[in-house]
């Protein structure tokens, strides 16, 4: 254990040795070359301050060696693809432009009233082929104006035989008859 | 004596007298940083780093009174850098000839000011146990007579922690006395 007289021995040893340390301040020499310094490094930064600028700042990382490479390698990757995807674009086209139109003959049974022959030609050569024959749309046209007078022709007749019970009976015996005919053979 | 109205010229953003703030402003820095490092040169650049940040950050205090405590603050933080990064080469042993100034210099009737070598030697050989924060503590409130509050704002630690901190400090010191002396 230490005594009082020790303790305080101690403490003033302390406090005699801060006390010299605290009278004692550190001299800075050299006050003006630490200033030039600092002038100096201060007009350093602020040249790199005017010469700022923003572009180069953004995009600066483009003049690194690796980056640069690796982006020439992914733009050459991508052009390539781009012209293949547009190589099978362009093939695919002119596969389908070859194609002629074709009609299914079951397609065209009955004729709607919206019959509008000219859809089925081909609007690249502007006939349609069948069966080696081409067809123009005055043709074609012809063709629907006689069905559409066909068709009337035939309503009129149903019409009259409608209007007369005698003629009716009658062409029902006949065609009775001529379903029997059928029937034997 | 660090003119309020320079540094309030600089806080504007007009700097044509910055180098009268650097030549007021770095003795009070090369103080606080000599007394932590206990190394001139190293003091001095770390004077140099100060004024640099001051001139880029001078227009962020609030007040030109804070001036004095920022400027503490800084030399502070970049202390405590340079301590970080030299904590491998900070083992410094215990000097037989810094304990024999120390002592000499004690026991004289008129102490002369000690020169900045002496200086040197003595705060190495006083705080070679201690870490950068009681180091820190030690200088600013033992040598530099900041109060506690001025302590904290510079050093951003809690009046508690400076207490215990300087406590430590100061007892270390003293085993060192009592066994050198």
């Amino acid at each position: 254990m230490k005594d009082i007289s020790e303790m305080k021995s101690e403490l003033s040893k302390y406090e005699r040795i801060t006390d010299i340390l605290k009278k004692s301040r550190p001299v800075l020499t050299g006050n003006e070359t630490i200033e030039e310094n600092v002038m100096e490094r201060i007009r350093d930064k602020r040249k790199i301050n005017e010469n700022f600028n923003i572009p180069d700042h953004l995009f600066g990382w483009v003049y690194v060696g690796w980056v640069r490479r690796g982006l020439i390698a992914a733009s050459v990757l991508i052009i390539s693809f781009f012209a293949v995807q547009q190589s099978m674009i362009l093939k695919r086209i002119n596969n389908l432009e070859r194609q002629e139109v074709s009609t299914n003959p079951s397609f065209v049974k009955g004729v709607p009233d919206d019959f509008e022959p000219t859809l089925l030609i081909n609007t690249r050569s502007g006939k349609i082929s069948l069966k080696g024959d081409n067809l123009s749309a005055r043709q074609l046209k012809q063709f629907q104006e006689s069905i559409n007078d066909l068709q009337a022709r035939y309503s009129n007749l149903i019409k009259l035989i409608e209007d007369n019970p005698e003629l009716k009976n009658y062409i029902e015996n006949k065609l009775s008859e001529k379903d029997k005919k059928k029937f034997n053979l | 004596m660090i003119e309020l109205e320079l540094i309030e010229e600089c806080r504007k953003g007009d700097f044509r007298n910055f180098r009268k703030v650097v030549a007021s402003a770095s003795p009070f820095a090369f103080s606080v940083a000599f007394r932590i490092l206990g190394d001139e040169d190293v003091a001095k650049d770390i004077v140099q780093e100060t004024m640099v940040t001051i001139w880029e950050k001078i227009g962020n205090i609030k007040s030109n009174e804070a001036f004095k405590t920022w400027l503490y603050r800084v030399t502070y933080n970049k202390c405590c850098d340079y301590l970080r990064k030299k904590k491998v080469n900070a083992e410094v042993r215990a000097d037989e000839k810094g304990w024999k100034l120390i002592s000499d210099t004690v026991f004289l009737e008129h102490v002369p000011e000690l020169e900045n070598k002496e200086i040197a030697v003595m705060i190495k050989v006083l705080t070679e146990k201690l870490s950068p924060r009681q180091k820190a503590v030690f200088v600013m409130c033992d040598l530099e007579e900041l109060s506690h509050e001025e302590i904290s704002e510079i050093t951003g630690m809690s009046r508690r922690n400076i207490k215990a901190n300087l406590y430590f400090a100061r007892k270390r010191i003293g085993e060192l006395i009592e066994r050198y002396i």
